[in-house]
Parts: C-alpha cells; structure tokens; sequence
C-alpha cells in the first residue's frame, strides 16, 4: 500500500513539474506575443519619457498577474475537478479523501509567482530594450 | 516671442543606417531659440524626420554635437528624464493607446513625475478643456474622429510642461478642414504657452505659418529662410 503511495507521489510530482514547465513556456510566449502586439505602444511610452525599468515593471507585472489569475483558476478547477471525479467513483471516494491545506495554497500561489516572473523576464527585458524609433515604426 | 538664447544647438550631426551605406543627416548646423516656431520641409527621406528624432533623444546619432534645453544628447545615456521633462511629441499618426480612456492617454507622460493623482486628473483636464474634449474623457480613441484623436495626442504632448515640441507631419493624416482646425490649435498652444516649436512637414503652405523655415536636403541643410521663397 505504502509503495502504491509513494508511486503515486512520485507520478504527482512529475506531472507538476511538468505542468510548471509547460506553464512557463506558455507565459514565455503569450508575453512575447503581447510585446510584439504592443510594440508601436511600448515606443509610444518611450517616447513620452517613460523609463526602461518602468517599461520592464510593466510587462513583469501583467505577466504575474497573468499567472496569479491562472492559478485561481486552477485551484477552482481542482477543488470542483477532484469533487466531479470522486463523484463519478463513489467505492473510490470512500477510500481517499482530499485534502487542501494552507500551505498547499502557498505552494500553489509561490509556484505561480515563480512561473511568472520567469516567464515573463525575458519578453519584459526584450520590450524594455527596443529602440524608440524602431518600435514606433513596427506595423 | 523668442528671447534670443538657443534652445536648440547642433553641430555636424551625422547618422547613417544600414551599416553607413544611407546617409540620413550628413552634417546638419542649426541653431533654434527659445520660443520659435520652425518648420523643416524637404522631399520623403531628405531626414526631416530623422533630425526630428535627434532632437527628441529618440535616436542617437553617430556623429556630431547636439545640445537641446542644455542637455547634450551626446553625452547622456538615460534620456527618457530628458524626454519626459523638455519634449512633447505630437505624431503624424496620433499615437494613442487603445485600450486606454482619452484622459489616461493624456495622463501617459505623468507617470515619470511625482504627480499625485489629482494634480494627474488636475492637469489632464485643463488640456482636454483647451482642446474642447471634455465631453470625451472616458471615451476611448477609437470611438473618436481623426482630429479628436490628434487634439488628444496635442494635450499629452503638454502635459508636463515641455520646452519644445516635436511634431511630425500632424496634419498628415487629416482632411485639409480638420488639419487646418490643428495647425490652429498647435499654434495657439505655442503662442500661450511659449514653448519651442519645431514642425516637420512637407507641405509648403503648413511651413508658411512658422517663424522660420528649414530646407532639409539629402541629410544637409539646404536652405534656411526660405519663408519669403515660399510665400
């Protein structure tokens, strides 16, 4: 029984890890697109005086509250999710309970931040570095 | 109008793209004094609108001096200070940002000063009543007409007070009534607020109305004076 449970620890972890991953590729890219959409704005702010660090500010943070928002989200799904699947399977329901704690919260929201940040360094950077009259150009 | 000091100093400014195969301002002299108005005209790619761009801190050239409200552009590598306090862009294109309401587009430049939040919606709404939009603050720009939409890009341009403003063929993407209506309104502005005003555009009739005409030629100065030429 306690193999079948550390395997299924194990299996739990992984498939976090990659959700992480995947996650965060996928903010690497809905901000990289959001930088080349907004382009001719971002020179736009560099023109009326805005600072690069601002302009890195900027995209840093929608890209956090880009995950923030996924991560309740994702919690909601999850609570609701586990809720439809023990229903389906009342024999199994009986057997596990799930449990939210806390700190499972933290963990979830740290995690979320984390992916945040990291995803969306690296477009917020390439936006505060573009050249005024370039971006102002873009098509 | 002008009191007599330059405002404006350049001195063989030079900038080339394409690794030095387009020349786009080959040795540029001018000098521009507080409170002129100065329209710069030339044929498309003379480098009008590079020498712009030069004088607003957007570009660095390769070569040269320039020295704009005492600042030498040269010589200083963070220039959005430079841009947020001296300079007001008004662009051919307005510029505004979509999803933002009229008064938040004219509040944009604001953010780089220590403004509170009423002195922002203080100043954003004595402009927007100058340019008569207060009926429009909470409208977005694309629910506006063209000349709205560049009388919104005038109001940002002043919002911080600048010393010059830069404008770039603003009437350029209006009906000849409507451009009319902002060339009025800009020269208003320059008058009440006697502020540096340096208009590039290549309509000889937009030119006629500033104080003093530069002729921009292949990236040189190929006439200056040139109002009585033109009238």
């Amino acid at each position: 029984m306690n193999s079948a449970l550390g395997s299924i620890d194990s299996a739990s972890w992984a498939i976090s890890i990659l959700a992480i991953v995947i996650g965060g590729v996928g903010v690497i890219n809905t901000m990289i697109m959001t930088v080349f959409e907004r382009t001719r704005e971002i020179g736009v702010l560099k023109a009326v005086g805005w600072r690069n660090s601002r302009i890195l500010g900027m995209i840093l943070g929608e890209s956090i509250v880009l995950t923030l928002i996924a991560a309740v989200v994702g919690i909601v799904v999850g609570i609701v999710g586990v809720e439809v699947l023990l229903s389906f399977t009342p024999t199994f329901g009986e057997l596990i309970k799930p449990v939210l704690t806390l700190d499972t919260l933290l963990r979830a929201f740290g995690v979320a931040f984390l992916v945040g940040v990291i995803g969306g360094l690296y477009p917020a950077y390439r936006a505060s570095r573009l050249a005024p009259t370039e971006a102002l150009r873009y098509e | 109008m002008n009191d007599n000091k330059n405002i404006i100093e350049i001195k063989g400014l030079k900038k080339s793209y394409d690794n030095g195969k387009i020349m786009a301002l080959n040795g540029i002299d001018l000098e521009i004094k507080k409170g002129e108005f100065i329209s710069i005209i030339g044929p498309s790619g003379s480098g009008k609108s590079t020498l712009l761009n030069m004088i607003g801190a957007l570009d660095k050239a390769d070569e040269g001096f320039i020295n704009v409200a005492g600042i030498d552009l040269m010589q200083n590598k963070d220039l959005s200070k430079f841009r947020s306090k001296e300079i007001g862009f008004v662009f051919q294109l307005h510029n505004l940002i979509p999803n933002l309401t009229v008064i938040e587009n004219v509040q944009i430049p604001m953010f780089e000063t220590k403004s509170s939040g009423k002195e922002m919606q203080n100043r954003a709404m004595e402009l927007l009543e100058a340019v008569e939009l207060v009926d429009k603050i909470n409208q977005t720009p694309t629910k506006l007409s063209g000349g709205e939409r560049q009388r919104v890009a005038i109001a940002r341009a002043l919002v911080n007070h600048p010393s010059i403003i830069l404008a770039d063929e603003p009437t350029g993407a209006l009906d000849s009534k409507t451009g009319d209506m902002i060339l009025n309104l800009i020269k208003d502005i320059h008058k009440k607020e006697n502020v540096t005003l340096v208009m590039v555009t290549h309509e000889p009739y937009v030119a006629k109305m500033a104080d003093r005409i530069i002729n921009v030629l292949d990236g040189k100065i190929g006439g200056d004076n040139l109002t009585k030429i033109i009238k």
